[in-house]
């Protein structure tokens, strides 16, 4: 297995999977702004720590196994690692953090729906009477 | 030539942040423990599990005589910690970012 494959699969793989489920819950301006920045810090305080134990030999990488370019001591491969658990970690939180957030918009969503398609609310607990919604926005624009 | 350890060099570069972000967040993250302290231990081991396989298939290799010397199956315990406080600092960064500027 080379450094790019154990990419693909350990780390892209996730990610992908997670972005899936997550969809346009993504598109959240201020996760993607929280995500690059926190990334990108990730990325700086690496690279010179891990330039460092690479040119002392703390760890090394088998040269067949990278695709053998060095950006100072250290593989693209390791600056993609950097990147990769960065977002898989920071996406995974955020998952787990909004899920409460997701479920009430799911139910609410759910809800308007059942009011619309029926014309009135089932939920008992919420609403006593049946709530002709559409009609009561007429009677409010009919009355002066 | 002469250099540090493994451990020392990993704590000395990871300890730091993790204070600073409970200097600046310790009432988001103390809060939020309930949660994101699972997330944290999951992606360790996740990332440990991983790290075994590529260190069974070749990919990386570390200088024995730099390590402490205990190892999980063929995964050195500074690796385990390496993944513990990244993950820890990416999570808790996250946390207080999202948590502290949501108003």
């Amino acid at each position: 297995m080379t450094y790019a494959a154990f990419l693909l699969l350990f780390l892209l793989l996730p990610l992908a999977i997670l972005a899936a489920i997550l969809r346009k819950r993504l598109l959240n301006r201020r996760y993607l702004i929280i995500v690059g920045v926190l990334t990108l810090v990730a990325l700086l305080y690496m690279a010179p720590w891990d330039h460092f134990a690479a040119i002392w030999g703390l760890w090394s990488w088998t040269n067949n196994r990278t695709w053998g370019l060095r950006w100072w001591a250290i593989p693209p491969e390791e600056y993609l690692f950097c990147v990769l658990e960065a977002l898989l970690a920071i996406t995974l939180t955020f998952a787990v953090v909004t899920r409460k957030d997701a479920r009430s918009d799911v139910n609410i969503a759910t809800l308007s729906e059942r009011v619309n398609s029926d014309g009135e609310c089932t939920s008992t607990k919420l609403y006593n009477s049946p709530v002709p919604t559409k009609d009561v926005k007429e009677d409010k624009e009919a009355k002066p | 030539m002469m250099h540090w350890p493994y451990m020392p060099f990993l704590l000395v570069w990871a300890l730091p942040v993790i204070v600073l972000q409970w200097l600046v967040g310790g009432k988001y993250l103390w809060r939020e423990r309930g949660q994101w302290v699972w997330i944290a231990l999951g992606l360790c081991m996740y990332f440990t599990l991983a790290d075994a396989v590529a260190i069974k298939a070749g990919i990386w290799h570390f200088d024995t005589t730099s390590l402490v010397g205990w190892w999980l199956g063929p995964v050195p315990i500074e690796e385990v910690i390496f993944y513990l406080l990244t993950a820890t600092m990416l999570v808790q960064g996250f946390v207080i970012t999202w948590r502290g500027n949501k108003s």
